[in-house]
Formats: C-alpha cells, structure tokens, sequence
C-alpha cells in the first residue's frame, strides 16, 4: 500500500481501471466468436467468415430441407433428426446417472477419511484430454472387456465426463448443509429414511437441479469422448462435426444450427444460475 | 417417584485416541434441573449426545429412561429431545413447520399440531410467528423456536447443549430466568451442558462438575460454590484464593491448617480424618476476606494492598500477606485508603480440601 501511496496518481488510476479492462477483452474474446457465429448464420456467405445479405434462408432450410420438403429436417444428406433425438436421450440418461452418482458420493465424502485423496482421484477426468480419456476407454470397454460400443456406451463415456463437474456442485451445497439439522430430525423421531427425504434432499435440491443441468449440458456438447466410444451412432456434436468437415453446401446450415444450439445452451445454463443460486 | 428418571452406568468414550468419557455414572431424577458443567474437553457435551443417542459410545453399561433399556436405541426411538447451541432449524421450513415437525412424525392429525404449536409458540412468546423462516429470526427468536420445537413432542427430558452460547450478554440473563422459569412451569427433566458456573449457580437444582472425562464433583449449586472438594472445583467456581498447606489438627470439622508459619482456623467438610502433616488446600472465596478486622481477632493476619482493581459494581483488592497474595472483593462504595492493613477470615470461609 506503500508503493501506491507515493506513486504518481495517474498510476494509481491505471491500476485501478487494469482489472475492469482485463474483464472487458475477457468477455470480449469470450462472447465475440459466438456473436460473429450468430451474425454469419444470418449471412448470404457465411464460409467467407464475412457477414452480409442478410436473410433467414439458412434457417429455413435446416428445418424444411432446401427442397423445401415439409416436416422433416433434411437438407440433401443433413439429416438432423436422429442425432439431435440421440443425444437428448444420451443427455437425459447420463443427467440421470449423474445426479444419483453424486448426491450417493456426495453426502459421504466430506465424512471419509482421505476425503482430499479421494476427491482428487474423481476429478482426474477433467484433466486428461478428453481425447486421451475416450481412446483408453475404448481400448479397455471394447479391446479389453469385450463391451459392444452403442448408446449405452456413449452414455456410460458421458458420464465419466460429466460426473466430476456435477460431484462439485453437489460438494458445495452438501458442505454448506449443518449436519446439526439433519441429527436434529433424527433426535425429534426422523428414521434415517425420513431424515433423507423431507430434511436432507429438499436442503440439496438446488444442487441437485444444478447438477442435472450440468450433466445433461455437458452431455448434449460432448465429443472427444463420444468420437471413441460409438459404433455408427451420431449425436449431434459428432453429426455436425462430422458436416463441417464435409465440402458441400450444407454446410453453412452448421451456422444455423450453431447458433441455435449456443442459445439455448446459454438459456439453459441461465436457468440453472437463477435457480441454482436463488437462496443466496 | 424416588427412582431416577434416566440411568446411565459406565459409559467411556473415545475418539480416536483422546478419551472424552472415562467410566462415567450419572442418573438424573423427575423433574429436577441437572447441570452438566465443565470446560472444553471435560466430556459434557459428549456424555449429553449419548444420552440423546446421536453419538454411540465406544463402551456403555447400560442406559435406562422411564425403566426402560434404550442403551441400544437410535435417537428417533428415545423420549427425550435436543435444543442444539446452534439452533438447527430446518432452513427451509417456517417457524410453524419447524415445531410442527416432530409431531407430524408422531401422527398427530392437523388440528391437534396447530392446537399444539400454538400453544407452545405462546409459551415462548412467540405468537405470531408461524409463517416467517429461521432465516428472518434473530438469535434470541431462533432460540425459542429450537426450544419449543423441542417441547412441543413433550419429551421425558430435555437437553440443552450449550444454547445461551451464541447470544450476547443481555439476551443470556434474561434467557437464563426464562429458562428457569419454563422448567418451574413445565415440571420436566432438564439437562443442561454449560461452561459458564454462573449459568449453572443460578438456575440447577443439582450440578455435575467434570473434568477431562470424570466427574469432579457432584451437589448442590452451594454444595460447589461454598464447600469445593478440590482446588479445581474452587477455581472452577471461583474461588480466587487457593493456598496449599499442612495440617496441624483436625477435630470433627475444625481444623488448624498451618502456611509459612502462620496458622489458620479452617472448617473440613470430608467425612476422612486427616493426620497431621497431611498436605492440603484451603480455599477462601474473595468476598469472604473482610479488610476491616481488629487485631487479635480470630483469624486476623497482617497486610499490604498492593493494587486496587475498579469494576463497576465492586473493587477488587490485591493484599500481600505472609502466605502470599490475597484477592479481596468489596462491594460497597467505600475506597480503601490504607495501605497497611489487619484482615480476617471467619473460619466457616476458610475450607480444606485435600488436594
């Protein structure tokens, strides 16, 4: 505090601005591939990277097919149906498996010993290159164990990654739940079961939609791990990963479709913030 | 009744390797105001949660409530109920829900719950209260919800872990003669954990002091605070004066206790004989010196004051004498001038205790 008392004050200014600056590019580099994404999805040409003449055409065909063929959502060979009903089933199962997973580890791990050890050994899919992960789960489900690749699979792939995000969120609202209220319940006639349902799950709810929501985000988006473990299935990521490296004029559909899939992502997440943290 | 209401025989605990229980014995009796009391570590808390059942003691007898044996019984199947230091409302259920909980477990239909709450809300001056959240009470309202929570099921006992902890100073007072007077008027079994002797003087029919896992000393609020049987129950109590010394005679509960060749006439309240030489504490509570001694009385000694401390409400004195510093409280107005003076003890203040 020293140095900033006899610096000149103009230093002092700059000091103070860097931060709200930083912020600023932060967010800037953040939001404005998204927006120029939105921008071009409304453009004549967007694989030039270059908006203008601007029209709905692109939406249009994603969902009528550009024989403008009714009901279906099919542009030449853009089939979309299949893989977005895919990967909302994946989602919806791994969302599932998640939330059960980490409320069952959850509650315990704070209480066990090693619990630093162990938390550790559940977030190390988050730092192994979802590449890496996906290639040796293959290798050990399919070469190793002799498991069929299939949406079972993917979802079981899904999971491993989505879990250690949703094991955070619930972490957090289970470490701020007082143990005292739920022996409370037990000292007023509670049985263990009681305590769990009426005291202990509506304390954790928020944590809990969070934690599906999160689960099931991060699913829907998924495709280092999915790329390995499908057999010819197709969620949507890999559908429209596949498509962008493709060189016909579907192609700038995946513009649309992008952006479609970014906003809702971000209504969703939106959600989860107000709910998840409306208590403060 | 003259049968104790709870039993508890040979209980220890242990966590880890630190001992908090060492084969402890207690009983409590109907409707008497038990004070657990003790420092951090004494065990109080922890024989308290056994007793509830939300802690399972590495060893236990037995323990019976009612003549019943629940030494093996979860805490949802024992009558007695818990008001917790930090209060433990469910944070997302009203003031109404929160006391209505435990007898909605018990089966209790809609208009006998609300007829109950009510009552109970009422007995803790609390009317009114039912719709807010734990969240929009203050310490002391979230107190009172806890304590009727706890009331309403009408438990055999009622255990208080510490509840006046968080409070401040003010709030404390008033609770404590609140509480006081909810046990007069309830007529249960209380069970209340404490640090604070002076919370424990002033509303226990019966105190168990414990230290490092055993029992001290057990009785009477006066019992404790004018006949300690250890020095670590008179400084517990607050005795500030504490002198070890040797015993010249001892007849009955007259005693001449000898210190740095002084001899005093002190009062034993022990049942033993102690053989002269025997080593000894005596123990003189500060109020009980009284500076305005003639010379040649009984007990009289000369000293200095070496320090004067200004309270408020009292003065504390600090004499230098021949068997060592002496702490006087005087709670009049009047200042003390002098420097060189005669004080004296009556013999009934001076109390040995063996150790």
């Amino acid at each position: 505090m020293a140095l900033l008392q006899k610096s000149k004050p103009n230093f002092r200014k700059l000091l103070k601005i860097a931060p709200l600056i930083l912020g600023v590019l932060a967010l800037f580099f953040i939001y404005f591939p998204i927006f120029w994404l939105i921008l071009l999805s409304f453009s004549a040409e967007p694989l030039t990277g270059v908006p203008g003449g601007w029209h709905f055409d692109w939406y249009i065909d994603m969902v009528y097919g550009a024989d403008r063929r009714e009901g279906e959502a099919f542009v030449g060979d853009f089939q979309l149906k299949e893989p977005l009903i895919k990967s909302i089933s994946i989602a919806t199962l791994t969302s599932v498996l998640c939330i059960i997973s980490a409320v069952l580890v959850g509650r315990v791990l704070p209480n066990m010993k090693h619990q630093g050890l162990l938390l550790f050994g559940f977030l190390v899919p988050l730092m192994v290159p979802g590449i890496v992960v996906g290639m040796a789960m293959f290798l050990f489900f399919r070469i190793g164990l002799g498991i069929k690749m299939g949406t079972w699979s993917l979802a079981l792939a899904h999971f491993v990654w989505a879990f250690p995000f949703c094991l955070l969120v619930i972490l957090v609202v289970v470490s701020r739940l007082d143990q005292r209220v739920l022996e409370a319940a037990r000292d007023l006639g509670a049985s263990k079961i009681q305590t769990f349902f009426q005291i202990e799950l509506p304390i954790i709810k928020p944590g809990i939609f969070a934690a599906g929501f999160f689960g099931f985000l991060l699913s829907f988006n998924e495709l280092p791990f999915s790329i390995f473990m499908r057999k010819g299935d197709m969620t949507l990521p890999i559908y429209l990963w596949i498509q962008s490296g493709a060189h016909n004029s579907s192609v700038p559909l995946i513009f649309a479709l992008s952006t479609i899939i970014t906003l809702i992502s971000m209504l969703i997440t939106y959600l989860i913030v107000r709910l998840g943290f409306k208590n403060g | 009744m003259n049968q104790p209401l709870l039993t508890v025989r040979n209980v220890s605990h242990q966590f880890g390797n630190i001992v908090a229980l060492d084969k402890v014995s207690i009983s409590a009796k109907k409707g008497e105001f038990l004070t657990l009391l003790g420092e951090s570590g004494s065990g109080k808390t922890t024989l308290l949660r056994i007793i509830a059942g939300l802690e399972t003691p590495t060893y236990v007898e037995t323990i019976t409530l009612s003549n019943e044996d629940i030494t093996n019984h979860p805490p949802d199947k024992r009558n007695c109920t818990t008001v917790f230091q930090s209060y433990a409302l469910f944070p997302h259920m009203s003031v109404f829900k929160n006391i209505e909980y435990g007898l909605k477990i018990r089966g209790f239909n809609e208009s006998d719950r609300r007829t109950r709450v009510e009552n109970v809300l009422e007995l803790v001056r609390l009317e009114g209260f039912g719709n807010r959240k734990p969240s929009e009470l203050s310490g002391g309202q979230k107190q009172r919800v806890a304590l009727a929570r706890a009331i309403v099921t009408e438990p055999a006992i009622l255990l208080f872990d510490e509840p006046l902890g968080a409070l401040d100073e003010r709030l404390r007072l008033d609770m404590q003669v609140e509480l006081k007077e909810l046990h007069e008027r309830l007529k249960v079994t209380f069970i209340y954990v404490t640090h604070s002797q002076e919370e424990a003087l002033t509303m226990s029919d019966r105190i168990i002091l414990m230290r490092q896992g055993k029992i001290e000393q057990e009785g009477l609020p006066h019992e404790l605070f004018d006949r300690p049987k250890s020095s670590f129950t008179a400084k517990f109590m607050g005795t500030e004066n504490i002198f070890e010394g040797k015993i010249l005679s001892q007849q009955g509960t007259k005693c001449i206790v000898g210190i740095n060749k002084n001899e005093i006439n002190a009062t034993w309240h022990g049942n033993q004989t102690l053989k002269p030489g025997t080593s000894v504490f005596i123990a003189i509570r500060a109020e009980r010196v009284n500076l305005n001694a003639k010379e040649n009385e009984g007990n009289s000694f000369q000293g200095k004051v070496s320090k004067t401390i200004y309270k408020g409400k009292y003065s504390d004195h600090y004499i230098q004498s021949k068997f060592g510093e002496l702490k006087s409280r005087i709670w009049d107005k009047s200042t003390f001038e002098k420097n060189d003076i005669c004080f004296s003890l009556n013999e009934k203040d001076v109390i040995v205790m063996k150790n």
